[in-house]
Protein backbone atom coordinates (compact mmCIF):
# COMPACT_ATOMS: atom_id res chain seq x y z
CA UNK A 1 0.00 0.00 0.00
CA UNK A 2 0.96 3.51 -0.87
CA UNK A 3 2.27 6.02 2.04
CA UNK A 4 1.13 9.52 1.71
CA UNK A 5 2.82 12.46 3.12
CA UNK A 6 0.80 14.62 4.93
CA UNK A 7 0.80 18.12 7.10
CA UNK A 8 -2.24 16.44 9.33
CA UNK A 9 -5.17 14.49 9.32
CA UNK A 10 -8.37 17.80 10.29
CA UNK A 11 -11.50 15.71 11.61
CA UNK A 12 -14.96 17.79 11.59
CA UNK A 13 -14.10 20.26 8.52
CA UNK A 14 -17.18 22.42 7.60
CA UNK A 15 -16.05 24.49 4.40
CA UNK A 16 -14.21 21.74 2.62
CA UNK A 17 -17.37 20.40 0.66
CA UNK A 18 -20.69 19.48 1.98
CA UNK A 19 -21.54 18.29 5.60
CA UNK A 20 -19.24 17.17 7.94
CA UNK A 21 -15.75 15.92 6.42
CA UNK A 22 -12.55 14.56 7.52
CA UNK A 23 -10.05 16.25 5.80
CA UNK A 24 -6.33 14.85 4.71
CA UNK A 25 -3.58 17.84 4.38
CA UNK A 26 -1.13 16.51 1.85
CA UNK A 27 2.23 18.17 2.25
CA UNK A 28 4.21 18.84 -1.03
CA UNK A 29 2.91 21.47 -3.58
CA UNK A 30 3.89 22.42 -7.44
CA UNK A 31 2.67 26.54 -6.92
CA UNK A 32 4.12 29.05 -4.27
CA UNK A 33 1.38 31.45 -4.23
CA UNK A 34 2.33 34.35 -2.44
CA UNK A 35 -0.49 34.94 -0.53
CA UNK A 36 -0.44 31.08 0.67
CA UNK A 37 -2.07 30.54 4.43
CA UNK A 38 -0.81 26.65 4.58
CA UNK A 39 2.65 27.73 3.97
CA UNK A 40 3.65 24.71 5.60
CA UNK A 41 1.78 22.35 3.16
CA UNK A 42 4.25 23.78 0.01
CA UNK A 43 7.36 21.65 0.72
CA UNK A 44 7.75 17.90 0.39
CA UNK A 45 10.03 17.89 3.06
CA UNK A 46 9.89 17.51 6.61
CA UNK A 47 9.92 21.09 8.19
CA UNK A 48 10.38 22.13 12.37
CA UNK A 49 8.03 24.80 13.84
CA UNK A 50 8.96 26.17 16.59
CA UNK A 51 6.91 28.72 18.96
CA UNK A 52 8.37 31.43 20.30
CA UNK A 53 5.56 32.47 22.58
CA UNK A 54 5.21 29.01 24.19
CA UNK A 55 9.59 28.47 24.73
CA UNK A 56 10.22 29.48 28.15
CA UNK A 57 14.29 29.10 27.12
CA UNK A 58 15.19 26.58 29.71
CA UNK A 59 17.77 24.63 27.60
CA UNK A 60 16.64 21.07 27.24
CA UNK A 61 16.47 21.08 23.66
CA UNK A 62 20.18 22.32 23.94
CA UNK A 63 21.80 19.71 26.59
CA UNK A 64 19.45 17.08 24.37
CA UNK A 65 20.73 17.84 20.95
CA UNK A 66 23.74 15.86 19.52
CA UNK A 67 24.62 17.70 16.47
CA UNK A 68 24.97 21.33 18.95
CA UNK A 69 22.52 22.76 16.74
CA UNK A 70 20.97 24.80 19.41
CA UNK A 71 22.47 27.77 21.49
CA UNK A 72 20.14 29.73 24.14
CA UNK A 73 21.05 32.68 25.40
CA UNK A 74 19.54 32.53 28.70
CA UNK A 75 16.75 34.66 28.50
CA UNK A 76 17.07 36.41 25.82
CA UNK A 77 17.21 34.01 22.45
CA UNK A 78 16.86 30.69 20.94
CA UNK A 79 19.75 30.21 18.43
CA UNK A 80 19.19 27.14 15.66
CA UNK A 81 21.44 25.90 12.80
CA UNK A 82 19.28 24.24 10.73
CA UNK A 83 22.32 22.95 8.57
CA UNK A 84 23.29 21.11 11.40
CA UNK A 85 20.19 19.23 12.24
CA UNK A 86 19.62 16.06 11.50
CA UNK A 87 16.24 15.80 12.32
CA UNK A 88 16.38 13.24 15.26
CA UNK A 89 13.49 14.16 17.01
CA UNK A 90 15.15 14.46 20.79
CA UNK A 91 14.36 18.09 21.26
CA UNK A 92 10.64 17.72 19.95
CA UNK A 93 10.08 14.53 22.13
CA UNK A 94 11.34 16.01 25.61
CA UNK A 95 10.55 19.48 25.16
CA UNK A 96 8.19 19.95 28.16
CA UNK A 97 6.51 23.02 27.05
CA UNK A 98 5.36 21.73 23.76
CA UNK A 99 7.28 24.36 21.80
CA UNK A 100 8.81 22.47 19.15
CA UNK A 101 6.88 20.44 16.34
CA UNK A 102 7.85 18.22 13.56
CA UNK A 103 5.42 19.05 10.50
CA UNK A 104 4.89 16.25 8.24
CA UNK A 105 4.55 12.52 8.52
CA UNK A 106 4.21 9.74 6.45
CA UNK A 107 0.70 7.65 6.83
CA UNK A 108 -0.33 4.57 5.71
CA UNK A 109 -3.45 4.40 3.01
CA UNK A 110 -5.08 2.03 5.92
CA UNK A 111 -4.40 4.60 8.75
CA UNK A 112 -5.39 6.79 7.11
CA UNK A 113 -8.99 4.98 6.50
CA UNK A 114 -9.13 4.17 10.03
CA UNK A 115 -9.05 7.92 11.03
CA UNK A 116 -11.72 8.76 8.97
CA UNK A 117 -14.18 5.80 9.73
CA UNK A 118 -14.33 7.37 13.22
CA UNK A 119 -15.98 10.00 12.00
CA UNK A 120 -18.49 7.83 9.70
CA UNK A 121 -21.25 8.54 11.42
CA UNK A 122 -21.13 12.18 11.01
CA UNK A 123 -20.68 12.44 7.34
CA UNK A 124 -21.99 11.13 4.31
CA UNK A 125 -18.83 12.29 3.88
CA UNK A 126 -15.04 12.83 3.25
CA UNK A 127 -12.10 14.44 1.24
CA UNK A 128 -7.90 15.89 0.94
CA UNK A 129 -5.57 18.10 0.09
CA UNK A 130 -2.71 18.10 -2.98
CA UNK A 131 -3.30 15.34 -4.65
CA UNK A 132 -1.32 15.03 -7.63
CA UNK A 133 1.83 15.35 -6.62
CA UNK A 134 1.03 11.80 -4.53
CA UNK A 135 -1.32 10.00 -7.17
CA UNK A 136 -0.61 6.54 -5.92
CA UNK A 137 -1.48 7.00 -1.87
CA UNK A 138 -4.58 9.52 -2.99
CA UNK A 139 -5.97 7.18 -5.42
CA UNK A 140 -6.06 4.32 -3.50
CA UNK A 141 -8.04 6.46 -0.28
CA UNK A 142 -10.26 7.75 -2.29
CA UNK A 143 -10.97 3.94 -3.72
CA UNK A 144 -10.98 2.80 0.07
CA UNK A 145 -13.54 5.56 1.10
CA UNK A 146 -15.68 5.07 -1.82
CA UNK A 147 -15.85 0.97 -0.31
CA UNK A 148 -17.12 2.37 2.55
CA UNK A 149 -19.60 4.20 0.47
CA UNK A 150 -17.96 7.79 1.60
CA UNK A 151 -18.50 11.04 -0.47
CA UNK A 152 -15.35 12.09 -1.68
CA UNK A 153 -13.86 15.42 -2.40
CA UNK A 154 -10.36 16.41 -3.72
CA UNK A 155 -9.28 20.46 -3.74
CA UNK A 156 -6.21 20.47 -6.16
CA UNK A 157 -4.51 23.39 -7.31
CA UNK A 158 -4.87 21.66 -11.10
CA UNK A 159 -1.17 22.08 -11.84
CA UNK A 160 0.18 18.29 -12.81
CA UNK A 161 -0.02 16.03 -15.45
CA UNK A 162 -3.54 15.56 -17.19
CA UNK A 163 -4.08 12.25 -16.53
CA UNK A 164 -3.39 11.92 -13.13
CA UNK A 165 -6.16 14.58 -12.51
CA UNK A 166 -8.76 12.18 -14.90
CA UNK A 167 -7.67 9.69 -13.21
CA UNK A 168 -8.60 10.78 -9.45
CA UNK A 169 -11.42 12.22 -10.39
CA UNK A 170 -13.00 9.64 -11.87
CA UNK A 171 -12.79 8.62 -8.07
CA UNK A 172 -14.19 11.14 -6.84
CA UNK A 173 -17.95 13.17 -6.11
CA UNK A 174 -16.61 16.72 -6.35
CA UNK A 175 -13.71 17.87 -7.53
CA UNK A 176 -12.89 21.30 -5.68
CA UNK A 177 -10.63 23.14 -8.46
CA UNK A 178 -8.59 26.45 -7.59
CA UNK A 179 -8.80 29.24 -10.12
CA UNK A 180 -6.46 31.62 -8.81
CA UNK A 181 -5.94 34.29 -11.68
CA UNK A 182 -7.14 34.57 -15.23
CA UNK A 183 -4.37 36.10 -16.04
CA UNK A 184 -1.70 33.78 -17.15
CA UNK A 185 1.41 36.51 -16.64
CA UNK A 186 -0.32 37.60 -13.47
CA UNK A 187 -0.40 33.89 -12.46
CA UNK A 188 2.72 32.80 -13.02
CA UNK A 189 3.96 36.25 -10.83
CA UNK A 190 1.94 35.27 -7.49
CA UNK A 191 1.96 31.58 -7.77
CA UNK A 192 5.41 30.58 -10.01
CA UNK A 193 3.56 28.75 -12.63
CA UNK A 194 1.07 30.32 -15.29
CA UNK A 195 -2.14 28.96 -15.58
CA UNK A 196 -2.61 27.37 -19.27
CA UNK A 197 -1.83 23.86 -17.86
CA UNK A 198 -4.55 24.68 -15.23
CA UNK A 199 -6.83 25.83 -17.52
CA UNK A 200 -6.52 22.57 -19.60
CA UNK A 201 -6.40 20.33 -16.93
CA UNK A 202 -9.69 21.79 -15.92
CA UNK A 203 -11.54 20.93 -18.95
CA UNK A 204 -10.61 17.50 -19.30
CA UNK A 205 -11.50 17.24 -16.26
CA UNK A 206 -15.40 18.28 -16.48
CA UNK A 207 -15.18 15.90 -19.19
CA UNK A 208 -15.02 13.15 -16.63
CA UNK A 209 -18.61 13.92 -15.52
CA UNK A 210 -17.40 15.09 -12.29
CA UNK A 211 -19.29 18.16 -10.01
CA UNK A 212 -16.56 20.55 -10.15
CA UNK A 213 -16.96 23.47 -7.71
CA UNK A 214 -14.31 26.81 -8.55
CA UNK A 215 -12.61 27.33 -5.62
CA UNK A 216 -11.14 31.13 -5.72
CA UNK A 217 -8.98 33.22 -3.47
CA UNK A 218 -9.91 36.82 -3.33
CA UNK A 219 -6.51 38.94 -2.66
CA UNK A 220 -7.06 42.41 -1.80
CA UNK A 221 -5.16 44.28 -4.15
CA UNK A 222 -4.06 41.48 -6.55
CA UNK A 223 -6.93 39.70 -7.96
CA UNK A 224 -10.18 41.36 -6.88
CA UNK A 225 -9.83 43.26 -10.48
CA UNK A 226 -12.92 43.51 -12.53
CA UNK A 227 -11.18 41.18 -15.43
CA UNK A 228 -10.47 38.27 -13.04
CA UNK A 229 -13.82 38.42 -11.66
CA UNK A 230 -15.35 38.88 -15.31
CA UNK A 231 -12.73 35.64 -15.82
CA UNK A 232 -14.34 33.31 -13.65
CA UNK A 233 -17.50 33.57 -14.68
CA UNK A 234 -15.90 32.98 -18.56
CA UNK A 235 -14.31 30.00 -17.35
CA UNK A 236 -17.36 28.36 -14.93
CA UNK A 237 -19.49 29.00 -18.51
CA UNK A 238 -17.43 27.14 -20.84
CA UNK A 239 -17.57 23.92 -17.89
CA UNK A 240 -20.70 21.93 -17.89
CA UNK A 241 -20.31 20.37 -14.58
CA UNK A 242 -19.39 23.64 -12.93
CA UNK A 243 -22.00 23.28 -9.65
CA UNK A 244 -21.03 26.34 -7.37
CA UNK A 245 -18.34 28.85 -7.28
CA UNK A 246 -16.71 29.65 -3.86
CA UNK A 247 -15.32 33.40 -3.57
CA UNK A 248 -13.03 32.85 -0.53
CA UNK A 249 -11.74 35.75 1.00
CA UNK A 250 -8.56 36.45 2.56
CA UNK A 251 -7.53 36.38 6.06
CA UNK A 252 -3.62 36.70 7.08
CA UNK A 253 -3.75 34.38 9.79
CA UNK A 254 -1.46 32.56 7.71
CA UNK A 255 1.64 34.95 8.19
CA UNK A 256 1.79 33.39 12.09
CA UNK A 257 2.77 30.06 10.24
CA UNK A 258 5.90 31.67 8.09
CA UNK A 259 7.42 32.78 10.90
CA UNK A 260 7.77 29.47 12.98
CA UNK A 261 8.91 27.64 10.22
CA UNK A 262 12.19 26.88 10.86
CA UNK B 1 -35.85 9.92 44.84
CA UNK B 2 -32.47 10.90 46.15
CA UNK B 3 -29.37 10.34 43.62
CA UNK B 4 -25.83 10.09 44.06
CA UNK B 5 -23.73 11.97 41.31
CA UNK B 6 -19.90 11.70 40.35
CA UNK B 7 -18.05 14.57 39.54
CA UNK B 8 -15.10 14.40 37.83
CA UNK B 9 -15.28 11.64 35.85
CA UNK B 10 -12.66 13.05 33.07
CA UNK B 11 -10.14 13.55 35.94
CA UNK B 12 -10.28 10.59 38.25
CA UNK B 13 -9.72 7.86 34.48
CA UNK B 14 -7.15 10.90 33.33
CA UNK B 15 -5.27 10.27 36.10
CA UNK B 16 -5.33 6.79 36.40
CA UNK B 17 -4.52 6.08 32.85
CA UNK B 18 -1.43 8.30 33.73
CA UNK B 19 -0.24 6.33 36.81
CA UNK B 20 -0.61 2.91 34.60
CA UNK B 21 0.96 4.26 32.40
CA UNK B 22 4.40 6.16 34.08
CA UNK B 23 4.56 3.96 37.46
CA UNK B 24 3.58 0.90 36.24
CA UNK B 25 4.30 0.21 32.29
CA UNK B 26 6.78 2.45 31.94
CA UNK B 27 8.53 2.14 35.28
CA UNK B 28 9.40 6.05 34.45
CA UNK B 29 8.36 7.38 38.52
CA UNK B 30 7.74 4.97 41.62
CA UNK B 31 4.48 5.13 43.05
CA UNK B 32 5.53 6.89 46.18
CA UNK B 33 7.56 9.07 44.63
CA UNK B 34 4.59 10.50 42.36
CA UNK B 35 2.29 10.39 45.28
CA UNK B 36 4.61 13.11 46.66
CA UNK B 37 4.95 14.77 43.66
CA UNK B 38 1.39 15.53 43.47
CA UNK B 39 0.67 16.16 47.13
CA UNK B 40 3.28 18.87 46.67
CA UNK B 41 1.43 20.08 44.17
CA UNK B 42 4.76 19.89 41.06
CA UNK B 43 6.81 21.92 43.20
CA UNK B 44 10.39 21.66 41.67
CA UNK B 45 8.43 19.00 39.23
CA UNK B 46 6.67 21.27 36.69
CA UNK B 47 8.84 19.87 33.24
CA UNK B 48 7.20 16.39 34.54
CA UNK B 49 3.90 18.48 34.95
CA UNK B 50 4.14 19.70 31.48
CA UNK B 51 5.59 16.46 29.71
CA UNK B 52 2.36 14.38 30.81
CA UNK B 53 -0.18 17.38 29.84
CA UNK B 54 1.58 17.30 26.74
CA UNK B 55 2.51 13.86 26.02
CA UNK B 56 -1.09 12.08 26.76
CA UNK B 57 -4.32 12.11 24.39
CA UNK B 58 -6.53 12.30 27.11
CA UNK B 59 -10.65 11.39 27.68
CA UNK B 60 -12.51 13.28 24.57
CA UNK B 61 -10.17 12.80 21.88
CA UNK B 62 -11.69 9.43 20.82
CA UNK B 63 -8.57 7.65 21.80
CA UNK B 64 -9.36 4.05 22.55
CA UNK B 65 -7.39 3.71 25.39
CA UNK B 66 -8.06 6.96 27.23
CA UNK B 67 -11.73 6.38 26.74
CA UNK B 68 -11.77 2.61 28.13
CA UNK B 69 -10.36 3.81 31.63
CA UNK B 70 -13.49 6.56 31.71
CA UNK B 71 -15.22 3.18 30.65
CA UNK B 72 -14.07 1.69 33.41
CA UNK B 73 -14.37 3.98 36.18
CA UNK B 74 -18.15 4.87 34.76
CA UNK B 75 -18.70 0.90 35.07
CA UNK B 76 -17.16 0.42 38.64
CA UNK B 77 -19.06 3.65 39.37
CA UNK B 78 -22.58 2.75 38.20
CA UNK B 79 -22.54 -0.97 39.00
CA UNK B 80 -21.44 0.49 42.97
CA UNK B 81 -24.56 2.37 43.00
CA UNK B 82 -26.87 -0.28 41.57
CA UNK B 83 -26.37 -2.29 44.72
CA UNK B 84 -28.00 -0.10 46.60
CA UNK B 85 -31.41 0.73 44.43
CA UNK B 86 -33.86 2.19 47.06
CA UNK B 87 -32.97 3.43 50.93
CA UNK B 88 -35.97 3.64 52.98
CA UNK B 89 -37.76 3.20 50.36
CA UNK B 90 -36.48 6.37 47.88
CA UNK B 91 -35.33 5.58 44.90
CA UNK B 92 -31.35 5.81 44.11
CA UNK B 93 -30.51 6.34 40.64
CA UNK B 94 -26.47 6.89 39.82
CA UNK B 95 -25.86 10.28 37.83
CA UNK B 96 -22.90 11.88 36.95
CA UNK B 97 -22.86 16.13 36.86
CA UNK B 98 -21.02 18.43 39.30
CA UNK B 99 -23.43 21.11 39.05
CA UNK B 100 -21.30 23.97 39.09
CA UNK B 101 -19.53 22.67 42.77
CA UNK B 102 -16.70 21.91 40.42
CA UNK B 103 -15.93 25.80 41.81
CA UNK B 104 -15.83 24.99 45.42
CA UNK B 105 -13.61 22.13 45.22
CA UNK B 106 -11.15 23.46 43.32
CA UNK B 107 -10.67 26.29 46.29
CA UNK B 108 -7.02 26.30 47.14
CA UNK B 109 -7.62 25.37 50.59
CA UNK B 110 -9.82 22.92 50.34
CA UNK B 111 -9.73 19.14 50.34
CA UNK B 112 -9.01 18.68 47.12
CA UNK B 113 -5.17 18.45 46.06
CA UNK B 114 -3.63 18.89 42.81
CA UNK B 115 -4.31 15.61 40.37
CA UNK B 116 -1.97 13.44 38.46
CA UNK B 117 -3.03 14.12 34.86
CA UNK B 118 -1.19 17.38 35.34
CA UNK B 119 -3.27 19.90 37.53
CA UNK B 120 -2.50 22.13 39.93
CA UNK B 121 -4.02 22.75 43.08
CA UNK B 122 -7.03 25.15 42.75
CA UNK B 123 -7.92 24.36 38.71
CA UNK B 124 -11.18 23.89 37.70
CA UNK B 125 -11.36 20.40 36.63
CA UNK B 126 -13.78 18.60 34.29
CA UNK B 127 -17.44 19.76 34.49
CA UNK B 128 -20.29 16.99 34.13
CA UNK B 129 -19.24 14.04 32.05
CA UNK B 130 -17.08 16.78 29.99
CA UNK B 131 -13.33 16.67 29.04
CA UNK B 132 -10.99 18.14 31.29
CA UNK B 133 -10.49 21.78 30.34
CA UNK B 134 -7.96 22.52 27.78
CA UNK B 135 -7.44 18.45 26.95
CA UNK B 136 -9.48 17.55 24.06
CA UNK B 137 -7.69 18.66 20.83
CA UNK B 138 -9.30 16.53 18.06
CA UNK B 139 -12.66 18.38 17.77
CA UNK B 140 -16.09 18.00 18.73
CA UNK B 141 -16.58 14.86 16.75
CA UNK B 142 -13.65 13.53 19.23
CA UNK B 143 -15.45 14.41 22.54
CA UNK B 144 -18.55 12.98 21.39
CA UNK B 145 -17.22 9.80 19.98
CA UNK B 146 -15.03 9.61 23.09
CA UNK B 147 -18.52 10.42 25.28
CA UNK B 148 -20.56 7.76 23.34
CA UNK B 149 -18.18 5.18 24.32
CA UNK B 150 -20.02 4.79 27.64
CA UNK B 151 -23.14 2.87 28.46
CA UNK B 152 -25.85 4.93 29.73
CA UNK B 153 -28.34 2.48 30.31
CA UNK B 154 -26.19 2.02 33.37
CA UNK B 155 -26.35 6.10 34.66
CA UNK B 156 -29.82 6.43 34.50
CA UNK B 157 -30.00 9.85 36.15
CA UNK B 158 -28.21 11.48 33.48
CA UNK B 159 -24.50 12.30 32.48
CA UNK B 160 -23.90 15.25 30.57
CA UNK B 161 -20.89 17.08 29.10
CA UNK B 162 -20.63 20.51 26.87
CA UNK B 163 -19.39 20.85 23.80
CA UNK B 164 -18.79 24.43 22.64
CA UNK B 165 -18.78 25.55 19.00
CA UNK B 166 -17.28 28.43 17.84
CA UNK B 167 -19.85 30.76 15.87
CA UNK B 168 -18.16 30.50 12.73
CA UNK B 169 -18.59 26.68 12.81
CA UNK B 170 -22.15 26.99 12.60
CA UNK B 171 -22.43 30.26 10.81
CA UNK B 172 -24.54 30.18 7.64
CA UNK B 173 -26.38 27.12 6.17
CA UNK B 174 -23.14 25.15 6.21
CA UNK B 175 -23.53 25.68 9.17
CA UNK B 176 -26.62 24.39 10.04
CA UNK B 177 -26.07 21.38 7.76
CA UNK B 178 -23.11 20.57 10.23
CA UNK B 179 -24.76 21.14 13.69
CA UNK B 180 -27.52 18.56 12.41
CA UNK B 181 -25.09 16.08 11.47
CA UNK B 182 -23.01 16.59 14.85
CA UNK B 183 -26.62 15.63 16.31
CA UNK B 184 -27.13 12.67 14.04
CA UNK B 185 -24.09 11.41 15.08
CA UNK B 186 -24.32 11.61 18.60
CA UNK B 187 -27.84 9.67 19.41
CA UNK B 188 -26.96 7.28 17.00
CA UNK B 189 -24.27 6.19 18.83
CA UNK B 190 -26.59 5.88 21.96
CA UNK B 191 -25.43 9.35 23.16
CA UNK B 192 -27.85 10.66 26.27
CA UNK B 193 -27.15 14.20 26.81
CA UNK B 194 -25.33 17.36 24.83
CA UNK B 195 -25.09 20.21 25.98
CA UNK B 196 -23.66 22.42 22.64
CA UNK B 197 -22.44 26.01 23.38
CA UNK B 198 -22.00 28.13 20.68
CA UNK B 199 -19.88 30.98 22.15
CA UNK B 200 -16.75 33.23 21.22
CA UNK B 201 -14.33 33.28 23.95
CA UNK B 202 -12.91 36.52 23.08
CA UNK B 203 -16.71 37.76 23.15
CA UNK B 204 -16.81 36.25 26.75
CA UNK B 205 -13.60 37.92 27.93
CA UNK B 206 -14.52 41.31 26.19
CA UNK B 207 -17.89 40.85 28.78
CA UNK B 208 -16.03 40.43 31.87
CA UNK B 209 -13.92 43.64 30.63
CA UNK B 210 -16.82 45.31 30.09
CA UNK B 211 -19.73 44.51 31.82
CA UNK B 212 -21.53 47.49 30.66
CA UNK B 213 -21.11 46.42 26.56
CA UNK B 214 -23.46 43.43 27.25
CA UNK B 215 -25.96 43.68 29.73
CA UNK B 216 -28.33 41.17 29.09
CA UNK B 217 -25.85 38.48 27.88
CA UNK B 218 -27.44 35.27 29.51
CA UNK B 219 -25.03 31.73 29.77
CA UNK B 220 -27.02 28.94 29.78
CA UNK B 221 -25.38 25.69 30.48
CA UNK B 222 -28.14 22.33 31.04
CA UNK B 223 -30.72 23.82 33.26
CA UNK B 224 -28.63 26.48 34.51
CA UNK B 225 -29.03 30.16 33.04
CA UNK B 226 -27.54 33.52 34.59
CA UNK B 227 -26.76 36.55 33.16
CA UNK B 228 -23.00 36.97 32.44
CA UNK B 229 -22.86 40.31 34.00
CA UNK B 230 -23.91 39.23 37.13
CA UNK B 231 -21.51 36.08 37.84
CA UNK B 232 -18.40 36.92 40.01
CA UNK B 233 -14.96 36.50 38.56
CA UNK B 234 -14.30 33.22 39.30
CA UNK B 235 -17.53 31.48 37.70
CA UNK B 236 -16.83 33.80 34.38
CA UNK B 237 -13.03 32.51 34.13
CA UNK B 238 -15.07 28.83 34.25
CA UNK B 239 -17.45 29.53 31.85
CA UNK B 240 -14.80 30.79 29.23
CA UNK B 241 -12.24 28.42 30.55
CA UNK B 242 -15.12 25.18 29.25
CA UNK B 243 -12.89 24.02 26.64
CA UNK B 244 -13.77 26.04 23.36
CA UNK B 245 -14.30 23.79 20.54
CA UNK B 246 -12.39 25.70 17.66
CA UNK B 247 -13.11 24.66 13.83
CA UNK B 248 -11.61 27.09 11.47
CA UNK B 249 -13.74 28.22 8.98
Amino acid sequence: MALGYIVDIQRMSVRDGPGIRTVIFLKGCPLSCIWCHNPEGIDNHIELAYYKDICTLCGMCADLCGQKAIEIEPGNARNFQRNKCVLCGKCIENCPNAALEKVGRFVSVSDAMREMLRDKVFYEESGGGEPELQHEFSMQLLREARKHHIHTCIETCGYGDVNLFCSLAGNCDIVLFDWKESNPILHKGWTGVDNILIRKNLRAIDEKDVDIVLRCPIIPGLNNRKEHICGIAAIANELAHCKEIHLMTYHPYGQSKYARLL
Amino acid sequence: MLAPHFGGIANVANSLLVIKTLVYEERYVELPEFIAIVRDDWKGHEPLRRLIRRRFAFYGNDDDAADAMVARVFDDYTRMAAQVKKRNGVLRPAGISTFGREIEWAAPNGPRKATHDGHHLGDVLATNCSPSPGTDTKGPTAVINSYCKLDFTKCPNMATFELKIHPDTVRGEEGVEALAALMRGFVRQGGMFMHIDVVDSAMLIDAQRNPEKYPNLAVRVAGWSARFATLDKQWQNMVIARTQQYVKA
